[in-house]
């Protein structure tokens, strides 16, 4: 845990740390300062300054740092010396988090030395700077992961550094104003009701950044574990999902559904699992695009799991598969549960729903694997995005343009499947995707 | 040392290596060849634990790679084909990072980096920054990195390519005394005239397969010698004195003889003088090496169902 014997933090201290990038920071940060200093209250006071300067220079600059260093060491063709080396997965965890924005924090410590001379101790003023650490860390955090994750979804290609950075900007853009609005625009202010508890609204953005950076960090050591060869199961992934439900529960009980219309008519339980699948259904979404479609990898699965190897086969298990299971399983509960809770005609109609979610989840999994079992998988998931776009909106929007309405909704199951005739339109899409993922599997190459 | 077991690889539509399995013992140097996209870099990296294969085992310094790769790790030395450096590093710098990433402890490790430079003839480099090395002093510093744990298996992707002949000697150099040293070398190169300088075995990898495995030293002792005769000037008594040695496939052409012999050095040594004893002008007696190339050639040839 020394971080001075950290041989991953040492290299970018001496990569980022020379003379003259350690005298500019703090000059350039003293100017700033003054400037601050004699504009006072129309900027909010040195304390405001030193915290703003913190987010711009620690959280959001040193985040595309953070990507940055390791899509230069995977360009570079440095990673494999690295998996290769001594070092432990934490140990790479911490010097690549720490080291990679050194700078960054370098910078990040005279404007927090500029905001604890000037702030008044107390739980409002160290509040914001434990959500800005956290937050950097977090985000810091997700850039490593973010740039791991494009890599492994295609090594050793050049064009994983501008996804990477694609990633960074995107990433950077959609955080920022966000980051910067919790802190300190109107959304600091008010309360939240969460599990029963009222809780102050800058409390609860502290623990969701303290939250975001441990699972950020978690995640990271994971994606670093992998990229040393040990052999770990998505169990971490499925803990994320579970911690996710939980988390979202905070919504549903000890307080009113009124400010919730999605879920206005269900009771709390069966409202709060609807929503369990819907964050599993998005989950498998996201990683069915982010991870790799390794089909030697999956074939490998199959025959473990035929083998009845099934613990090795979970080791193999890709997160998207994982995550597919959980919300089926989650869907089926959510229909169990409304079934039983619920009025018998709105049971029936939210577990058509489910079933029909599940159905499309099914049959763009099918399109995108089908697509991606092939030779040269660099175009599948582009090729995939292009068809579900026509699925679900130019199809529709032509049907919908010729006045076929009722035809538009088979396409979009929400609004309209909650009867069970609206399945079968529904699954007819779904098995025709299955056959076309099963005709593309038997004809690989053996 | 290193044990391949049925090591299958496969990329999405390419069988990259097919059950390839062999053995490699302790302090040997075995040249990996094989024409281009037969696997070499690939079994490469499932012996160095950076790929994983779809079956088959690994075993290095009696660890399974697969299964316990960090172990194994601090066995190995891997030099990619396209390595990289932190050009921005100096070369002490740059073996001092090496060093600690390994495990070195670092009271030994100024003077194991010292050392370590100092074999590698880059002693007087570091204090330049890696990136303004030539392409050999940079070729020499990742073998630098690569070495500086002491790792009983040395694996080289092409380590000679764009060096200088000046360069490649010295590598040759070095790939002997590491050896020496006690350590298990894989070299995979295209350089054959070079391999064959410092190689004790060949592996040769052609479409996934292993289709050679030979040791080239053992090969030179057990084989059958082609030997070559020449003659000062010619003499009639030259058949009538080979036919009745212990020979094979005896050609004669004028004053030049070629044939085989199955004897040791010292009969060798024999061979020679009954000859001179019986008169003959002797002035060249040459045993005839199948080079590493030819060895390679055939064995690729046969594989292609070419003359065996």
């Amino acid at each position: 845990m020394n971080l001075y014997r950290n041989p991953e933090f040492l290299r970018h201290a001496w990569l980022e740390l020379t003379a003259q990038r350690l005298i500019a920071m703090p000059a350039i940060i003293g100017l700033i300062a003054l400037i601050g200093a004699q504009l006072d209250e129309r900027v909010g006071g040195l304390r405001m300054i030193g915290l703003l300067l913190f987010v711009l220079i620690t959280v959001l600059w040193g985040a595309k740092l953070a990507g940055d260093s390791l899509n230069q060491e995977l360009v570079q063709g440095t990673w494999d010396q690295q998996r290769l080396s001594g070092m432990g997965a934490w140990q790479m965890t911490l010097g690549k988090l720490l080291g990679g924005p050194v700078f960054a924090w370098y910078g990040g410590l005279f404007c927090l030395a500029l905001y604890a001379m000037t702030a008044t101790p107390s739980w409002a003023t160290i509040r914001p700077l434990l959500t800005a650490l956290s937050a950097a860390f977090a985000l810091h955090a997700l850039m490593l992961l973010s740039t791991l994750v494009a890599w492994r979804k295609q090594p050793r290609a050049a064009v994983a550094t501008p996804r990477a950075r694609g990633s960074t900007l995107l990433l950077v853009f959609i955080v920022a104003p966000q980051l910067m609005s919790l802190m300190f625009g109107r959304h600091a202010v008010g309360t939240v009701l969460w599990y029963g508890h009222t809780i102050a609204m800058a409390d609860f953005v502290l623990l969701c950044a303290l939250l975001a950076m441990v699972w950020s960090v978690t995640g990271l050591y994971r994606a670093m574990r992998e990229e040393l060869a040990f052999r770990d199961p998505p169990s971490v992934w499925a803990g994320f999902l579970l911690f996710l439900f939980v988390f979202s529960g905070g919504w549903f009980y000890g307080r009113p559904l009124a400010d919730l219309s999605v879920f206005l008519k269900m009771a709390p339980f069966t409202a709060h699992l609807a929503l369990c699948a819907l964050i599993a259904m998005i989950a498998a979404y996201v990683m069915l695009f982010s991870e790799r479609k390794d089909w030697v990898r999956l074939r490998r699965l199959v025959a473990l799991w035929q083998s009845g190897q099934r613990r090795r086969a979970w080791e193999l298990a890709p997160k998207w598969l994982a995550s597919a299971v959980i919300a089926v399983l989650m869907s089926a509960a959510f229909a169990l549960a409304g079934l039983v809770t619920e009025p018998w005609l709105d049971g029936i109609a939210g577990a058509c729903t489910a079933a029909a979610l599940l159905a499309f989840l099914i049959r763009d999994g099918a399109i995108v694997l089908g697509l991606n079992f092939t030779r040269d998988q660099r175009r599948a998931d582009a090729a995939a995005g292009l068809y579900l776009a026509v699925l679900y909106a130019l199809l529709p929007g032509v049907l919908y343009a010729f006045g076929l309405r009722l035809l538009a909704t088979m396409f979009w199951p929400v609004l309209v499947a909650h009867q069970p005739f609206w399945l079968i339109p529904i699954l007819l899409q779904t098995a025709v995707a299955l056959d076309f993922v099963l005709r593309r599997w038997r004809q690989l190459p053996a | 040392m290193i044990r391949a077991s049925e090591l299958v690889y496969e990329y999405p539509g390419k069988r990259a290596l097919d059950a390839v399995s062999f053995t490699l013992a302790a302090a040997s140097i075995t040249a990996l060849v094989g024409p281009n996209g037969a696997g070499k870099t690939t079994l490469l990296r499932c012996l160095a634990g950076l790929d994983e294969p779809y079956s088959g085992t690994v075993e290095i310094a009696g660890i399974d790679v697969l299964k316990h790769p960090r172990d194994a790790h601090r066995h190995i030395g891997y030099l990619p084909d396209d390595f990289g450096l932190y050009a921005e590093l100096s070369v002490r710098r740059c073996l001092l990072y090496a060093g600690r990433a390994r495990g070195l402890a670092d009271a030994t490790l100024d003077a194991r980096v010292d050392e370590v430079a100092a074999q590698l003839e880059i002693g007087d480099k570091l204090a330049d920054k890696a990136g303004s090395l030539s392409r050999g002093q940079r070729q020499r510093l990742a073998i630098a990195q690569s070495i500086i744990h002491r790792p009983s298996v040395l694996l080289l992707d092409e380590p000679a390519s764009g060096l200088d002949p000046e360069s490649r000697a010295a590598l040759s150099g070095l790939m002997r005394k590491l050896r020496g040293e006690g350590m298990t070398l894989v070299v995979s190169s295209h350089i054959l005239a070079e391999l064959e300088e410092y190689c004790t075995g060949m592996l040769v990898l052609q479409q996934a397969r292993i289709v050679e495995h030979r040791l080239i030293e053992q090969a030179d002792a057990a084989a059958v010698r082609q030997v070559r005769l020449r003659l000062a000037q010619h003499s009639e008594a030259l058949a009538d004195v080979l036919g009745g040695l212990p020979l094979s496939e005896l050609q004669i052409d004028g004053s030049v003889a070629n044939f085989d012999y199955a004897g040791d050095d010292a009969a060798l040594a024999g061979l020679l003088a009954t000859l001179v004893n019986a008169g003959l002008p002797v002035c060249e007696l040459q045993i005839e090496h199948a080079s590493l190339q030819d060895q390679y050639l055939l064995a690729v040839d046969v594989n292609r169902g070419g003359r065996a």
